[in-house]
């Protein structure tokens, strides 16, 4: 196999490496080399991965995630509820109740003897006053009537000024307008 | 056992362990024991099998066997010269194969020696060709194979590993 060596240093080496490697050779010959590389074959099939993800997770940064992520789904399976769902026309009616003036309009609408609210000296007042009152009122009669005013402030109640008036039926306005678009 | 499946055929694992002696001698040419020498060709034998099925080209099954054993003897060189290892070592445990209490020549295991120290000093593109050459007693031919270069590149590396090596035993002799 070798091939001829015109060097002077070849001889030199080959003597030394030689006698080197014979010795062990013979020593080699003498064991159980094969013997013992099936054996580590076979210990290294044995121990091999089952699993195509094992030699990943068996890093510790893969592994430490993936059993962070697992904390996190079981946590969330058995602590979750599911969130109540929410009515967006509920939740905008309910923001615009805070609005000033409205409790003022619905305690007056839906009191049982509800009559128009007027001021004596403001016409326009009275009749817008029972324009709102109207709307609720299925075409009711209308009566401006001073006994009305009277019976209110018996009952401790304000009559409205024109710009309370005009207030409230903005946001009332504004109201429907909303609730119409929601639901449409 | 399991055999790979290959383009031309598949190969059986103990067609490789005929080589085992080849081997055997490529790396006791990266070791200072041969105890050394053993474990290595057994680290080659184990990592030729975990790889084998990727062997596409049966014909060429020792040459990649012999390019592992070269590959993992360079690396075992490597870990232990990190570790700071490999010199006193060496010095202390650098003996040929036989015990050195029965062989009867000292100066013939001193000039082994520096040998030794030389080769383990070469770049490590010398020391693969030399070793290959004067211990796994390839030819040109079939080091160029191993190491998929050419056999003109075998030649010259292996004169000037060969000089390198009798300047560093000359220059002990001295």
């Amino acid at each position: 196999m070798r091939d001829a060596e015109p060097e002077k240093t070849d001889e030199l080496f080959a003597s030394l490496i030689d006698a080197e490697t014979d010795a062990a050779l013979a020593r080699f010959r003498s064991g159980n080399f094969e013997a013992n590389v099936w054996k580590h074959v076979k210990d290294a099939a044995r121990s091999s991965p089952k699993s195509p993800f094992a030699p990943i997770l068996a890093r510790p940064v893969w592994g430490g995630i993936a059993a962070g992520i697992l904390v996190i789904a079981v946590g969330f399976a058995l602590f979750h509820r599911p969130v109540p769902r929410v009515d967006l026309a509920r939740s905008i009616e309910d923001g615009l109740r805070l609005a000033p003036g409205i409790e003022a309009l619905e305690a007056e609408l839906s009191a049982p003897d509800r009559k128009p609210v007027a001021e004596p000296d403001a016409p326009d007042a009275i009749r817008l006053a029972a324009v709102i009152a109207g709307n609720r009122d299925a075409g009711g009669a209308r009566s401006t009537g001073r006994g009305e005013e009277i019976s209110l402030k018996k009952r401790g109640l304000r009559p409205l000024s024109l710009e309370e008036i005009y207030k409230i039926v903005s946001i009332d306005k504004s109201i429907e307008r909303v609730l119409t678009f929601v639901t449409s | 056992m399991n055999e790979p499946s290959t383009a031309s055929g598949p190969i059986a694992f103990d067609r490789l362990l005929d080589q085992k002696e080849r081997v055997f001698r490529v790396c006791m040419g990266f070791s200072s024991s041969y105890e050394e020498a053993e474990d290595l060709a057994q680290d080659v034998y184990l990592k030729a099998y975990q790889s084998y099925g990727t062997l596409d080209r049966p014909e060429l099954a020792t040459y990649w066997l012999l390019r592992i054993a070269k590959n993992t003897g360079l690396d075992r060189q490597k870990m232990r010269r990190r570790r700071g290892e490999l010199l006193r070592s060496w010095a202390e445990t650098a003996l040929p194969a036989v015990t050195r209490g029965n062989d009867p020549a000292p100066e013939a295991n001193a000039k082994l020696d520096a040998v030794k120290a030389a080769i383990r000093r070469l770049p490590g593109r010398f020391r693969e060709v030399f070793v290959l050459r004067e211990y796994g007693r390839l030819s040109y031919e079939e080091i160029a194979r191993t190491l998929g270069i050419e056999t003109g590149t075998v030649m010259s590396r292996l004169a000037r590993s060969r000089k390198k090596v009798a300047e560093a035993i000359e220059g002990r002799s001295r």
